[in-house]
């Protein structure tokens, strides 16, 4: 084997290397969770006001289920709510552990889900404010996003 | 008479009877035992009565100022309707915001909470035992959601509304979203929500201050 064909055949393998880590790379991209975020805002509080809520959507873009397993800001202690109307009565809890399916929505509405923000600081959360909050998802990893300060 | 029921069959063959059932609705005949006289404290401290507002067209809602999602969301919707209406109407009508959690909410905190929404609503307070029975008269039951939740002392530790009391929990509630629309005899007259259309709403109340 001349030094030539020893040249061709290094280049062939690494070529099938090439393709091979390529291919790899792709196929994790496509099992992998992404998630996006649409309209997020924070409803301007009265000045007296202890909690606020944040609306919006948040999507799984990807196609692997997800799960949100944290949630993080720098105006203050915030959850996932629900609030549901049975009979009338506005009944609100707390919600751990929101899983995302593949192409899943959650959308942030009043009277249903909602991220809750309590002891709030009325210096981030203000009016033409932005607020930090951090989404931490289970295999998406931590998602940070400025969300306006908006009058509803 | 004859001539009365030949109007109604007429009135019915024109109208059909879902026409006829929503004039009959429209009517806002009164609702017994929803509703009656009460005391509380006003906005600026004051002891007052609900017959105080006689004479005025109530829109009366139930919350809390700690509350995040539906009480704003409540006084969001109330500015609208409000704005829905001409000068004339609003001076002829009362927007009425009770606490449930009256421990917390002061009349100034209160006023401070509502009047972000609207200068003209009046938050309404007053001692535990007041704000009970007005939540009696008003079927408009309310439970603490505290137990199992979240601390809310916690939630309380660093807010303008200080508390010492670590055995004090009533800062998350479930509670009514009723609207009560309330004529100027102080009759309940109609139960309304957020998701009623706020023209229908308006509309409502017209028919009440021009009664």
């Amino acid at each position: 084997m001349n030094k030539n064909t020893r040249m061709i055949d290094a280049i062939k393998r690494l070529f099938w290397l090439f393709v091979f880590v390529s291919c790899t790379v792709n196929v994790m991209a496509d099992n992998s969770s992404t998630i996006s975020t649409q309209q997020l805002r924070v409803i301007l509080p009265p000045p007296v006001a202890t909690s606020a809520a944040a609306y919006g959507v948040i999507e799984n873009t990807g196609n692997v289920q997800d799960t949100l397993i944290n949630i993080s800001s720098d105006a203050g202690m915030i959850m996932l709510h629900k609030s549901e109307i049975i009979d009338g009565m506005a009944k609100m809890n707390h919600v751990e552990d929101y899983v995302f399916e593949p192409g899943a929505q959650l959308i942030l509405k009043p009277m249903s889900y909602h991220l809750m923000f309590m002891n709030i600081n009325h210096d981030v959360i203000k009016q033409d404010g932005e607020v930090l909050v951090t989404l931490e998802f289970e295999k998406a990893g931590k998602l940070k996003i400025n969300v306006p300060v908006s009058a509803e | 008479m004859l001539k009365i029921i030949k109007n109604l069959v007429m009135a019915l063959m024109i109208f059909g009877p879902s026409q006829i059932s929503l004039a009959n609705q429209m009517s806002l005949p009164i609702l017994s035992g929803v509703g009656g006289d009460f005391t509380a404290v006003d906005s600026d401290g004051n002891n007052v009565t609900f017959a105080d507002y006689k004479g005025k067209t109530v829109v009366l809602a139930f919350g809390y100022t700690n509350c995040a999602d539906i009480c704003p969301f409540t006084l969001g919707y109330l500015k609208k309707l409000y704005s829905n209406l001409s000068k004339e109407e609003q001076e002829q009508s009362r927007f009425i915001f009770v606490t449930i959690d009256p421990d917390y909410d002061t009349p100034e905190h209160l006023k401070a909470f509502v009047q972000f929404f609207n200068k003209d609503f009046i938050g309404l307070s007053g001692s535990n035992e007041q704000i009970k029975h007005i939540t009696s008269l008003y079927k408009a039951e309310y439970s603490d959601l505290s137990e199992g939740k979240v601390a809310t002392k916690e939630i309380r530790r660093t807010t303008p509304q200080k508390t010492s009391d670590t055995n004090e929990k009533a800062s998350l509630f479930s509670h009514t979203v009723v609207l009560y629309l309330i004529d100027k005899e102080g009759y309940t007259r109609s139960l309304e929500y957020t998701g009623t259309p706020r023209d229908d709403f308006a509309h409502k109340i017209r028919m009440l201050i021009n009664e």
